[in-house]
């Protein structure tokens, strides 16, 4: 079972969420976003241990920009999916499956006027909240529903060390209390036994004896003898129960204390015991399944930690709990499964949007491709504004420089360059359309006489991808057919969708390019090469209209693409860029 | 929720009868034949309270389902003498209160949403007040609507 969607209404960042999950869930997203808030919204579901004074909201949780002619209503929505292959889940949540849907059971939070209010609500205590299951108010949600299927919220990975020394709220507890049960009652004593007689060795030793007496006599003297708490020293309690119950644990095989740990082992340990507590609550049947909420789980756990635990966490199947995950760690965020992530991006006058990757439609191969792409990149992509999706990294190396030279400083804009690392665009094109996040293509013609250009196939099949993958109509076969027979509407139409080809390869256009040739040319001259070569290079330095496209991409391939772009970059700084480009550029720049 | 300790006595009591004492312990479908008087209610309840306390872990529950009000009636106060009490994991009623309560229900609007959820079934004023409506619709005059309502259900 997991959550496979979530609507929020009208509750502060949010006007209209409305968002697809995966089994797990990380929402990534910049701070002030509405992370926590989310959360909150699951939790007025969801959270057993919310008091009602916490779910009846204030007039300031209503959305701020609401219609003011109509009356406010906050509502969260909770879908479940895939819970009927387990009899116990589908006992709980059989009431509340969808009239629409039957294998899909919802859970809704409402915070509404009362039905007697007439007129406009004034104060919240015209306001009331219902919790009901179904999309049907008739239908109360049992408190057996949020005791057995719960969101449980780790808000101490911000206190690790306070949560652990607590017995109270302590995940070693019941662990602990379960284990002593399992004990002979006679090992108890004699563990016991052992301990006093350690104890009593321990404050014989006159020194300690001395230290004991005197805090008698001081607390003696303040409290009188009736009221005496008849204070010892010791290493712990020796009454036997409380003695296993003071057991802790340790690090550095014990000889350090977890309040001497450093934050992010103090963190694990919790983390650690926290997950064998719901294993443990599973096992005895206090519930079916835990949605373990970790907010930021950034915040004190050190890079490589968050990597690797949440990499394992996320994407080990585990059918009795379900991740959900806020973050704006890039460290996470690429090792989070793409179905998993959900950004969350703050919109003018609407609120907060989500965009999920649940339902990205890959082939396995392009989610791997586009999974080592964001693991490599540390996800730079859920965090940039726009994207520039290109072949190679001769490309990459070149276009800052270019942009630099039209006034477009990509950095400040927040564009991302992406080297796809050969044609294959497709599942780059779809990650970013799914993210709506603005794009360009740019890719060679690579014309193949007497063959087809490479181009005219490559871009008819991005054309079809991207209009799929933004909810659009992807081209009919009529339109396809037509695209395929007039290179100049194909130029168009690929333009429209933000697809910019040239007309050979990338070196060529560069060598076509008034200023660039120059220094491209001057770059290559600096390099090693025999007398022929020189010569050859000294010519077109006269007449660029000279150059050999196949002698100079041999010079090319000889220096290497990527190694002659970055020379190039230096060059070419406040030359202008090759007018497909140039005009990629623009179209991610100025939208 | 059943009561262990009862059980266990109820389960003793059959000592002396080992088919019943099988039939409670059935963990499949089971049929028991047996004459008027000879203990087919109290092995109906034993095994309902075995089951409950040792084969339907929570959440899931259990329903001891009969043809009338009367039955159920009888079987209500014989499991309570086990501690089994209706709740959200115990069903106890006649058939049509089952088919009501638990399948039409929670169920009617996914597949007819044009049910009101309020659906319940009529009570006897309820129940009178339109039968005297659709009499005095169709059929009308000065004879007693009950009387041939009487009549029409026994010849139903």
């Amino acid at each position: 079972m997991h959550l496979c969607r979530a609507q929020i209404l009208n509750f502060r960042n949010f006007r209209a969420l409305d968002v697809a999950l995966g089994a797990n869930a990380v929402i990534v997203g910049e701070n002030r976003v509405g992370k926590s808030n989310f959360v909150f919204a699951l939790r007025l579901v969801l959270d057993p241990t919310l008091p009602d004074s916490a779910r009846q909201l204030k007039l300031s949780d209503i959305w701020d920009g609401h219609d003011p002619t109509i009356d406010p209503q906050i509502s969260v929505h909770v879908d479940f999916a895939e819970f009927e292959d387990d009899p116990a889940l589908t006992a709980l949540l059989t009431d509340y499956r969808l009239a629409e849907n039957h294998h899909v059971a919802r859970l809704t939070y409402q915070f509404r006027k009362k039905a007697e209010i007439v007129g406009r609500p004034q104060t919240e205590s015209d306001f009331e909240f219902k919790v009901f299951g179904g999309g049907d108010e008739t239908r109360q949600v049992k408190t057996d529903v949020r005791r057995r299927i719960c969101l449980d919220v780790l808000q101490a990975l911000r206190d690790a060390e306070g949560e652990l020394a607590s017995w109270r709220s302590s995940p070693l507890r019941p662990l602990l209390d379960d284990a002593i049960a399992r004990i002979p009652q006679q090992e108890v004593t004699a563990v016991a036994t052992d301990m006093s007689a350690v104890t009593a060795r321990m404050a014989a030793l006159p020194p300690i004896q001395d230290l004991e007496t005197s805090l008698r006599e001081r607390i003696a003297v303040m409290a009188g003898s009736t009221q005496d708490i008849h204070a010892k020293l010791g290493f712990a309690p020796t009454d036997p129960l409380r003695l296993f119950r003071s057991i802790r644990v340790f690090i550095d095989e014990g000889k350090r204390s977890l309040s001497e740990a450093s934050l992010g082992s103090a963190n694990l340990a919790l983390l650690a015991l926290k997950l064998a507590e719901f294993d443990w609550r599973r096992l005895k049947n206090e519930r079916d399944h835990t949605i373990v909420c970790v907010e930021e789980p950034e915040a004190h756990l050190h890079p490589h930690l968050q990597r690797s635990v949440f990499q394992k966490l996320l994407r080990e199947a585990d059918r009795a709990r379900s991740l959900f995950l806020t973050t704006h760690s890039p460290n996470i965020a690429s090792v989070a499964p793409l179905a998993s992530v959900v950004l969350l991006k703050s919109e003018l006058d609407i609120g907060t949007r989500a965009y999920s990757l649940a339902k990205l439609n890959l082939k396995e191969e392009e989610r791997e491709d586009l999974q080592r792409y964001l693991d490599v990149t540390r996800a730079e992509i859920f965090f940039s504004r726009a994207a520039v999706f290109v072949e190679g990294e001769a490309e990459v190396a070149l276009l800052p420089a270019f942009a630099r030279s039209i006034g477009i400083d990509l950095d400040e804009l927040g564009i991302t360059v992406c080297s796809v690392a050969g044609v294959n665009f497709s599942p780059y094109v779809k990650l970013a359309a799914a993210l709506r996040l603005p794009f360009s293509v740019i890719t060679d013609w690579d014309p193949r006489p007497p063959a087809r250009a490479l181009g005219l196939n490559r871009s008819r099949g991005l054309i079809q991808d991207i209009r799929i993958a933004s909810s659009r109509q992807p081209p009919s076969a009529q339109e396809s057919a037509a695209l395929e027979g007039n290179e100049e509407a194909l130029r168009q139409a690929a333009i429209a969708d933000g697809i910019y080809m040239n007309n050979d390869t990338f070196e060529l256009e560069i060598a076509r390019t008034n200023g660039l040739v120059d220094a491209l040319l001057t770059v290559i001259e600096g390099e090693d090469f025999g007398r022929i070569r020189r010569q050859r290079i000294v010519a077109w330095k006269a007449d660029p209209s000279t150059i050999d496209a196949a002698q100079l991409l041999s010079i090319v391939a000889d220096i290497g693409k990527g190694r002659l772009a970055g020379r190039l970059a230096a060059e070419a700084i406040g030359l202008p860029p090759p007018a497909y480009i140039r005009a990629a550029l623009e179209h991610v720049a100025h939208g | 929720m059943a009561d262990r300790r009862l059980l266990i006595n109820a389960i003793a009591e059959m000592a002396e009868n080992p088919e019943q004492l099988e039939a409670v312990q059935e963990r499949g479908h089971c049929v028991v034949l047996a004459g008027p008087g000879s203990g087919k209610t109290k092995t109906l309840t034993t095994a309902m309270g075995r089951c409950i306390l040792d084969d339907v872990k929570e959440p899931r529950g259990i329903a001891c389902i009969t043809y009338n009000n009367e039955c159920a009636m009888e079987l209500e106060t014989r499991l309570a003498r086990l501690g089994i009490e209706s709740s959200d994991r115990v069903f106890i009623g006649t058939v049509h209160s089952f088919a009501l309560t638990q399948v039409i229900l929670p169920y009617a609007r996914c597949v007819l949403p044009e049910i009101s959820s309020t659906v319940r079934v009529a009570s006897r004023t309820e129940m009178r007040a339109a039968v005297a409506a659709a009499h005095a619709r169709v059929i009308g005059g000065g004879e007693n609507p009950h009387e041939r309502w009487r009549f029409a259900e026994t010849k139903r």
